[in-house]
This record gives structure tokens, C-alpha cells and sequence, in this order.
């Protein structure tokens, strides 16, 4: 099995990078850059709700305060490379102070908080008009430039995206077998359990927040200058359930499942716009089908079947 | 040499002169070239709001454009051609927006229509002028055409003029001295509210009360009772056909009884379906020119057909694009299936005769100057009159 998954990450990985001369510098490959960066969102929303058993419907918020932090930072005339720490920062601080009094409680709480959080951060989108550009948005974005090299076209910035979905993929695996990572899973499956064995499990959650926030600001960082125009309609709280069903639908608490999640439900309703008005219904049956037929998301599919295979085996 | 052989020397030599000579002067008068050949059905490309909340304003461009194009393909094409119309819904995010645009281009459109959606249109611009394709819209945010895209052209009213002139008939004409402000808190009725109180400002008047609801929100009332305490002598209102219906109904319910002018919104169809006839009676519009007020048989038969078609009423919107799709017929026509030419043409537009109104290109790419003042009479809107835009 180990050895199958260590033949099949580099077969992946090697298909990623042809993708874009399968889809060319187009349509197909603009899908699949925000697909990615819908994984680095969904990633981080995977600290806190996948494997610390938080619900969060602020992700959409955080990544809207990482895109707008960059245009704003960008058009008033800052070095781009400043933008992801700014970006992580501003989502790190907004994280902090959401997060101490709130993840100190148990429960809903936090769902509902960061309903509102999301609501809070709309509204001042909208209305501080001469900083964020209202509901117009914020236009010509300077794109991505690094140490005198700029970023163009589709095919430079998949292949951009696709390294930091990478990094973001290796970091959250690194967390996940680390003592921070196995107290947050502690954390989901008992908080009671896990304080009587010595977890912190306010400052694991708490963590676990800040962390999936930050992925979430450097997502929208790299948002805002690869598609160089931002509005709110991009960063509401249907995008934040969106996520969400990203989430539960890759499988909650798998790395592979947020990436399968994330890149599934962005794609899908591409695949689907032959249907026109149509395909609303069949993108609900197929998301209905997989939370009846796979209950533990996609990535638990794979696993289940073999199992079965091997018990028709027998 | 024989004086036939020299004779018809000369002759050859003047044939070949004159030929190079005409040559030159066909090359160097573009007038006399001839129009660019289409070659096969010509493309046309659209994106709209077709799911979401804001289908109800994107079909309208769906069916200005696809009534269009159905009947000028009865009728044969445009030069010939048959007209092959992609639509793309953009749903309600502008990721959603650029996606579909993206997926147009690359169908390789001769034109491409874009929708009222205004931050959908901007996040839009960008690719589609890279491929320097046409791109004609009705988002109405003032800025849309001060992008600086030369492929940019729209053939609806905007905001900018909307909150220049709403306010200036308010106060010069119906005498209103103590104006109260609402709108949607949306990219359509904030930059308009700003706009609004720009030109109060200029007229001298100080509003009573600015206020705003969410586009989600059911229940104003909290506002409508603050313009009042607050003295108020009438309403500016600016929303979307479903929450202007809303404000109406809850002024009805609370009493208050203001003069009212607004958006094309408050003598919407749709609007007026969800009122009484007391709570539509006497409110103003001003935007574009609607055909439920018509007179001209043509065009109540034109209404008519959409309605069977689409079963639901035609608007200003649906007036916009469709007379636009035929503005593009008589340029293609003119200079054939060239990019480029088309959007010199469009450029170069002055008093096409659409359905209601002159289109005339001013140096930013704005094709319509002309707006129409309506007033509803019980649930029926009645036309006060035009209105041109300042400077038109």
C-alpha cells in the first residue's frame, strides 16, 4: 500500500504540471487556478473544522480580507512580495481577536460567530467605499512580480499556484503528524478526553483557527493578483458554505480530500453549464448522492471499496 | 515602328496606368474597400445572469438578444449569414463572471454581449479587450466605460445620469425642497446614492434622511419611519424591482405618503404585478425607455411576442439588447465581419434609430443619451415625457 501511494504522488504530480498543455493558456486552465486556490481555502478551513471538530463559516471572510489586504497594499504602491505576509497577517489578527473569546466556549458557538464575522466584513466592504471600491470592487490589480520577474498569462500562474498548493499540502501534513496536530484531533474527538490528557484544547483550537485563517488570507492574496479585480459577490456567505460542502464532500480530516473537495466542485459546475439552468439539479442530486453513498466524503471512497473488493475476494 | 503598333502601345500603357492609378485610390479610400467577408455564421457571444439572484435582470438581456437574433435568422441572417448566439450563465459571482467569459472567447465571437451585472462587466473588461473583440453591455455603474477599453461600448442608461437628472426633475420641476435617500445597498444603489448627493449638493438641498437596505432585506420599515420622523417631503428610491415593490407595499401599511421617484424599477412589470393599485399610484421613474407604455402598435406588438415567447414582459433592458443586436446588423452590413471596423463603427455611431431612441457613441462609449420620464397611474405607468442626458 505505502508503496502504491509513493508510485502514485509523483504519477500525480507529474500529471498536474502537463495539465496545462492538455488545457492550454485558456478557459480550462483559469478553472483549474481557481480550483487551486479553492484547495489552499479549503485546506485551511480542514485545521479547524476537519480535524479540531470547529465549524467555521468565516473562511470566505478571510479569504476576502487576504484579497483585498493585497489590492489595497498593490495599487498604493507596495512591493507585491510584502502582500502575502501583509495578507496573513491582517487574517492572523482578525483570527486572533474572533477567535480568544470565542473558541474558549464549546459547541455551536463558533459557527455562529463567524457567521456574523462574515456579515461584519461584508458590510464594510461595501460601505468603505473609498478604500475597498464598494460594491464595484477594486480594479487593474498589479499582478504577481517577484524579484523583477512578473507573472503571466494562465500557464505561469498555474504552475505558481500549483507549487503553493503544494507547500500548503506539505505544511498541513507536516501539522497533522505533529504534537499540534494529534491534539486537534484529540480536540474533535473529545474535548473533555483531551484536557484529561494534558491537551490545551483552547489554545489548539485557537490555533487551529489562526492557521486555517492564515492559509485562507494567502489564498485570497494570490486571488486578488492573479485575477486582478475583486468584489464582494466573490467573498459571501454562500461562498463560505460552498467551502464548507467542498469540505464535507472531499472528506473531512483528509488532505486529499480537500484537494479532490475543492477542485470536484469548482470544475463540476463548469462541466455542467451544458445544461444550462438544468444543471443547479443535477450539481444538488450529485452532492445529495455523495453524502448518502459516501458519508465520510470522497477521499473515503477509495478505501471503502477495496475493502469491499477484498471481502467479495474471500 | 508602324503609328497602329504605336498607337496601341500607348493604348496598353494608358489600360495599365489607369488600372494602377484605380488600384491606388480603392487602397488609399478606406469608404470604397470592400466589407470584410463573413465567413460562415457569425458569432455572437453572451454572458448573463441565467441562475442566482440575479437571474431576474440577466434573462432580460437573454431575451433582448436571443429575440433578436431568432428573428433576423427568419429573415435570412445578416449578409447572408446565419447568426449563432453562445450563451453563458455567469451566475452571481464575478469568479463565476470571468469563467463564462473566458469559455465565450475562446469560442472565438465576432461580438460579444455582456450583461447589466456591473462588477461582472469589470472583471470581464480586461480579457475581453486582450482579445479585441467588441463588447457591447448595460451594466449601468457610471465607471464602466471610463476603463479606458476602446472594445467597451453600452446601450443602456447608467447611474451617472440617473443621479443627475432623478434628483434635478425632483426638486426643479415637482418642487420638492426636503428629499429622503433610499436605496439597495448594492453596486447599483450605492454609487447611485452618492451620485444622488452629489447633485442635491449642487441644487443646494440638504437631503432629510440617507438610508439603505441589504439586497436580502423584507423589511424596511425601520428606514421608512426615520425618513419620516425625520420630515421628509418625498423619496428617492433606488432598488431592484422586488425590494422597490417591498418599500412601497410597507409605505402603504405605515401611512406614509410621499411623492416618489426612482429607478425604471418602480414602473417595472414585475414591480407592479406585487402592488395595489393604491400603493403604485403616483410614483415616479426615470431610466430607460420601457414598451409598457407604448402607443406605436409596432412596438406593443413587438411586446406581445416576447411576452408569448418568454412569458415575461419585456423591460428597458430587454428593449437595450435587442435594438443593439440590430445596431450590429446594419454594421456588419456596412463593414463586414472585421473586429476592428465594427468597433470604429460603433464608435462612430450617431442617431441610429433603435426602437424608442436615437443611439449616438459619445468619446467614452456610451450609446444612449435619451431617457423617459413615466408616472404610474393605479398599476399602469404612464409617460411623462423624455429626458435627455445634460450636454445631449
Amino acid at each position: 500500500m505505502k508503496k502504491q501511494q509513493r508510485l502514485l504522488a509523483p504519477l500525480l504530480v507529474a500529471a498536474a504540471l502537463a495539465a496545462p498543455a492538455l488545457a492550454g493558456d485558456g478557459y480550462a486552465l483559469q478553472v483549474l487556478n481557481i480550483a487551486i486556490l479553492n484547495c489552499i481555502v479549503v485546506l485551511g478551513l480542514n485545521f479547524v473544522t476537519g480535524w479540531t471538530g470547529q465549524v467555521n463559516f468565516g473562511q470566505a471572510a478571510f479569504y476576502g480580507l487576504g484579497a483585498y489586504t493585497t489590492a489595497i497594499a498593490t495599487k498604493a504602491g507596495l512591493p507585491w512580495i510584502t502582500t502575502p505576509f501583509l495578507s496573513a497577517l491582517v487574517a492572523l489578527i482578525a483570527a486572533l481577536v474572533l477567535g480568544m473569546p470565542t473558541l474558549r466556549l464549546r459547541s455551536y458557538y463558533l459557527a455562529m460567530t463567524t457567521i456574523g464575522f462574515g456579515e461584519i466584513v461584508r458590510l464594510i466592504i461595501v460601505h468603505w467605499e473609498p478604500v475597498t471600491g464598494g460594491t464595484s470592487g477594486l480594479r487593474a490589480i498589479p499582478g504577481i512580480s517577484l524579484f523583477g520577474f512578473t507573472v503571466e498569462g494562465q500557464i505561469a500562474h498555474f504552475y505558481l499556484l500549483f507549487a503553493a498548493l503544494a507547500l500548503a499540502a506539505l505544511v498541513a501534513h507536516r501539522i497533522r503528524h505533529s504534537s499540534l496536530g494529534r491534539a486537534m484531533l484529540a480536540t474533535r474527538d473529545s474535548e473533555i478526553a483531551a484536557e484529561l490528557s494534558g491537551v490545551d484544547t483552547v489554545r489548539t483550537k485557537i490555533l487551529a483557527f489562526v492557521i486555517g485563517s492564515i492559509y485562507a488570507g494567502l489564498a485570497g492574496c494570490l486571488y486578488a493578483s492573479s485575477i486582478r479585480f475583486i468584489s464582494p459577490d466573490s467573498f459571501t456567505g454562500t461562498q463560505a458554505v460552498l467551502f464548507m460542502t467542498m469540505l464535507i464532500i472531499g472528506g473531512m480530516g483528509s488532505i486529499p480530500g480537500c484537494i479532490i473537495g475543492a477542485i470536484g466542485l469548482t470544475i463540476l459546475p463548469e462541466l455542467l453549464r451544458f445544461l444550462g439552468q438544468w444543471y443547479l439539479v443535477l450539481y444538488g442530486a450529485g452532492v445529495i448522492a455523495v453524502i448518502v453513498l459516501a458519508p465520510g466524503g470522497l477521499a473515503s471512497a477509495y478505501p471503502r471499496i477495496r475493502q469491499r473488493m477484498a471481502g467479495f475476494a474471500k | 515602328m508602324s503609328k497602329v503598333a504605336d498607337k496601341n502601345s500607348f493604348k496598353t500603357a494608358s489600360l495599365i496606368a489607369a488600372a494602377v492609378a484605380g488600384a491606388f485610390a480603392l487602397g488609399a479610400s478606406p469608404a470604397a474597400a470592400a466589407p470584410a467577408a463573413c465567413a460562415g455564421p457569425i458569432k455572437i457571444g453572451l454572458t448573463t445572469a441565467l441562475t442566482g439572484n440575479l437571474a431576474l435582470l440577466g434573462i432580460q438581456a437573454r431575451n433582448g438578444v436571443e429575440f433578436a437574433v431568432d428573428e433576423l435568422n427568419k429573415a435570412g441572417g445578416i449578409a447572408g449569414q446565419q447568426i449563432a448566439l453562445t450563451s453563458e450563465d455567469t451566475g452571481a459571482s464575478s469568479t463565476d463572471a470571468l469563467n463564462a467569459m473566458n469559455r465565450i472567447i475562446e469560442g472565438k465571437p465576432l461580438v460579444i454581449f455582456g450583461s447589466m451585472i456591473s462588477p461582472h462587466v469589470f472583471v470581464q473588461t480586461e480579457p475581453v479587450s486582450k482579445s479585441e473583440t467588441p463588447f457591447l453591455v448595460g451594466a449601468t455603474n457610471a465607471k464602466i466605460t471610463s476603463q479606458g477599453s476602446k472594445w467597451l461600448y453600452r446601450m443602456h442608461v447608467h447611474d451617472g445620469q440617473l443621479a443627475d437628472l432623478i434628483p434635478r426633475y425632483l426638486v426643479s420641476t415637482l418642487g420638492k425642497k426636503k428629499p429622503a435617500i433610499l436605496v439597495v445597498a448594492d453596486d447599483y444603489g450605492l454609487g447611485a446614492s452618492k451620485g444622488i448627493q452629489e447633485t442635491l449638493e449642487k441644487l443646494s438641498i440638504k437631503p432629510a434622511a440617507i438610508s439603505s437596505y441589504a439586497p436580502s432585506d423584507k423589511d424596511m420599515t425601520a428606514q421608512l419611519l426615520e425618513l419620516k420622523d425625520k420630515g421628509a417631503d418625498s423619496l428617492i428610491l433606488f432598488g431592484r424591482p422586488a425590494d422597490v415593490a417591498l418599500v412601497l407595499k410597507q409605505m402603504g401599511d405605515l401611512g406614509i405618503s410621499l411623492t416618489t421617484i426612482g429607478n425604471a424599477s418602480m414602473v417595472a412589470q414585475t414591480t407592479l404585478n406585487n402592488l395595489s393599485a393604491a400603493e403604485a399610484d403616483g410614483a415616479y421613474a426615470i431610466g430607460g425607455m420601457i414598451p409598457q407604455t407604448a402607443k406605436d402598435a409596432k412596438i406593443i406588438d413587438w411586446s406581445a411576442r416576447v411576452m408569448a415567447k418568454y412569458k415575461v414582459p419585456a423591460d428597458n433592458f430587454t428593449v437595450g439588447y435587442y435594438d443593439t443586436v440590430y445596431l450590429l446588423k446594419s454594421i456588419i452590413e456596412k463593414v463586414g465581419c472585421d473586429k476592428a471596423a465594427i468597433r470604429d463603427e460603433l464608435a462612430a455611431t450617431k442617431d441610429w434609430k433603435g426602437t424608442f431612441i436615437p443611439y449616438t457613441a459619445d468619446k467614452l462609449g456610451d450609446l444612449t443619451h435619451q431617457l423617459g420620464i413615466y408616472r404610474n397611474k393605479g398599476k399602469t405607468p404612464e409617460f411623462v415625457g423624455p429626458i435627455s442626458e445634460t450636454g445631449f
